[in-house]
């Protein structure tokens, strides 16, 4: 490339470092727009300030992985000037002959009187003492346990947006050798009802369904092992020794209890970070709460899975036929799958290249900001078609503004700011997270507006977070569409009927075309038809202006002078 | 637990309690590898040295005699161990035949900026990372290296401009 002006050089510089005066600045502008040597160089040093903030967001991605990393070698190798006792404790504990003698002088340690293990006796904090001891007694008294129950509920955690709980629930109950668990949705209604017993083969699970009202039987897959509960919390506590931090203590179902994060690392080949966190009840030391973070979602690329363990009975009095299955009167034998597949219509793959829905889902989950416009489009059984909107959207990490019209008359603003706090930390219930969505809406036709507070989130989806999961159906696509040129963009293009998901009608579908280069979409549409069968809607999403610079202002509400307050929505 | 100041784990670090010096490195690990990767370019050096920083301090957390100064004392350690991984390099470089830094033509765009920001000279660079990648404002990195803000300045519009050349070279820009 040619050399830009000299007098330019710093100038655009110090225009990428946002440090020029509006005056400078003009002058810049001017200079750029008639001086294409100049304008290329102003925009190549913007392109690299923004690789330099790119690169800089993946550093930090990785921190957590370098982190870990050092924690797991500072667990493995380094001992300190003092002489270790976790050290000395694992150095005998090698030796299963050892083990005993072991045992022996840390009681007579204990009874001589000598604080062997620093904190041990710190107000009755038994669990800054060794890991290795307390851990025994803790699968001593696992290993008593006869039955166990347990809740469990998953929390889904989005890239936009907030977390959300999931509405279903389980109840589990674990014996030596049997397994149940019962499904709920969030109405407490039972969804189905799954065993897992001991057979001559092996394993075979038996499942009852009471949405599809029908059970069936699989044998030997399941043959050697299932979930076991009991066996996760000894490894876990078997683990505690080389625990990445503790997280201190929280009240959980009004008990005092004391956590702990494990590594994925330390139980298992998982490349991906998904720590675990521990809680003892305090007084009793036994677990009672699990957290599994990080568990990908097949379906919804835009969010992960954080699985909750809670509410556990070490001493459940269950009734004798707990583990015996029983099928209601009138269930036919049959796989749920296949009765929801009947129920459905039959669904048609196309064969879509394997990793392009990774393609596509990374490049979204880079993106920054976004402008694009909705509008919706109705034919009439007439073959009339109206246009409705558009609503022009600015989207970004925590936040986004809906600006609607009608007739190229401005309607309504939204701005949708959020704030979420930084979930690293201790991980509380969940309805303690401390979500907020400040949520202001100006109302054109009636000149008022509303400023409304959500603590409870789910009733706001991120846009974004939308975008994600119908991108995140190319997998599922029924067809390919021919490649096309949109708003001069090459695409590819795929159609998904809405049917892939939930409980939509077949006759519903998605289209979506995607930048062959970037992977991002371009243009999503979504066709539906009116109850009455005749009336057709499109949904459009298009004009997409993939990580534009959106002004600060652009997410800060503004209200025309004179407009009055009224109520905002339930909080 | 969480809550607890430096001062405090630095003593249960003392103790020998690992956990609590889990805690410290989760605190500090950032800044550290960032200050390594501003003196010394490479990530793959700096995440080698900033875990060398990290557990030399905790082997060595007996000799940091004001407890709440850790994160300074830690910055130290990290800024010894890169001067003595500089000279280490540089004795090597003397030895062995100095192998060309033009990249190859499979580099990613990451691959290439990541190259230019090593070729960059290192005055230069250690501002630019902690503006860029640390989130730091100019008075913060002025404060840091003990230069006025103006200086600041001057060195970023600096290596913005040397960054740009060196992907010109590298034919990496357009």
């Amino acid at each position: 490339m040619k050399n830009p002006c000299k007098e330019i050089r710093d100038k655009a510089a110090d225009y990428v470092l946002g440090i020029l005066s509006a005056e400078l600045s003009d002058a810049l502008t001017e200079h750029i727009s008639r001086c294409p040597k100049c304008r290329k160089y102003a925009q190549a040093l913007q392109d690299e300030k923004r690789s330099l903030v790119q690169l800089g967001e993946s550093l930090d991605r990785d921190m957590d992985a370098r982190e870990a990393k050092v924690i797991e070698t500072l667990n493995q190798s380094v001992q300190s000037e003092h002489a270790k006792p976790m050290q000395i404790w694992r150095k005998i504990m090698k030796t299963r002959i050892t083990k005993l003698a072991a045992a022996a002088v840390i009681i007579i340690t204990v009874l001589g009187g000598i604080n062997f293990w620093p904190g041990s006796k710190e107000n009755g904090k038994w669990w800054l003492g060794p890991p290795a001891a307390w851990g025994q007694e803790i699968i001593a008294e696992l290993d008593k346990v006869e039955v166990i129950t347990c809740r469990q509920r998953a929390i889904r955690v989005r890239d936009y947006g907030p977390d959300t709980m999931s509405g279903l629930w389980e109840r589990r109950y674990y014996a030596k050798d049997a397994y149940r668990s019962d499904l709920y949705d969030e109405n407490n209604n039972i969804i189905n009802t799954k065993w897992i017993l001991p057979d001559d083969e092996g394993n075979i699970q038996h499942e009852v369904s009471f949405k599809f009202e029908c059970y069936f039987e699989e044998g030997k897959k399941y043959k050697s092992y299932y979930d076991d509960l009991l066996n996760h919390l000894r490894r876990y506590v078997s683990f505690l020794d080389r625990a990445s931090k503790i997280l201190g203590t929280e009240t959980f179902e009004g008990r005092e209890c004391v956590g702990f994060e494990i590594s994925p690392g330390l139980y298992g080949n998982f490349t991906v970070s998904r720590p675990t966190h521990i809680w003892f009840d305090v007084e009793t030391k036994l677990p009672v709460r699990t957290e599994r973070y990080g568990i990908k979602s097949d379906f919804d690329a835009g969010k992960t899975l954080t699985i909750i363990g809670d509410q556990f009975d070490y001493y459940a009095e269950v009734p004798a036929d707990i583990f015996t299955p029983h099928i209601p009167e009138g269930f036919v034998n049959a796989h749920p799958d296949d009765i929801q597949d009947a129920r459905k219509g039959e669904m048609i793959f196309a064969e879509v290249p394997e990793k392009l829905r990774d393609e596509i889902v990374s490049a979204l989950k880079e993106v920054q900001t976004v402008a694009y416009q909705e509008y919706l489009e109705w034919t009439t059984a007439d073959g009339d078609t109206h246009t409705y909107g558009p609503r022009n959207m600015y989207l970004a990490r925590d936040g986004w503004r809906e600006d609607s019209s009608k007739w190229e008359t401005p309607q309504k603003k939204k701005w949708y700011l959020l704030e979420k706090k930084d979930n690293d930390a201790v991980s509380f219930d969940f309805n303690e997270r401390n979500f907020r969505l400040i949520e202001t809406i100006v109302n054109f036709t009636d000149k008022t507006y509303s400023v409304a507070t959500y603590k409870e989130t789910s009733r706001h989806q991120h846009p974004m977070d939308r975008i994600l999961f119908l991108a995140g159906l190319v997998n599922r696509a029924d067809r390919i569409l021919e490649n096309t040129e949109i708003e001069g963009i090459e695409c590819f293009g795929v159609e998904v009927s809405a049917n892939k998901y939930g409980n939509n009608s077949p006759n519903d579908k998605h289209l979506m075309w995607f930048d062959m280069e970037t992977k991002l979409p371009v243009r999503m549409e979504f066709e539906y038809w009116q109850s009455d069968g005749k009336t057709k809607s499109v949904r459009v999403r298009d004009q997409f202006q993939w990580d534009t610079e959106l002004p600060k202002e652009t997410f800060k509400p503004i209200i025309p002078e004179g407009f009055e307050l009224i109520e905002g929505d339930d909080k | 637990m969480n809550d607890r100041c430096d001062e405090n784990l630095v003593a249960a670090s003392r103790t020998g309690d690992k956990s609590a010096y889990a805690l410290l490195v989760k605190r500090h690990y950032k800044h550290v590898f960032l200050v390594c990767l501003g003196m010394l370019g490479s990530v793959h050096d700096a995440e080698d040295i900033a875990q060398e920083v990290m557990l030399k301090g905790f082997v060595e957390i007996d000799k940091l005699r004001d407890a709440a100064q850790f994160g300074s004392w830690i910055i130290r350690i990290a800024k010894n161990l890169c001067i003595n991984f500089i000279h280490r390099k540089e004795r090597a470089k003397k030895v062995l035949v100095e192998k060309s830094t033009r990249p190859n033509q499979t580099t990613t765009q990451n691959d290439s900026l990541q190259l230019a920001i090593e070729r960059l000279s290192p005055e230069t660079r250690l501002p630019l990372v902690m503006y860029y990648f640390d989130g730091e404002s100019v008075k913060t990195v002025a404060e840091k290296l003990n230069i006025s803000a103006s200086g600041v300045y001057q060195k970023l519009r600096t290596a913005i401009r040397e960054l740009h050349n060196l992907l010109v070279e590298q034919g990496d820009a357009k």
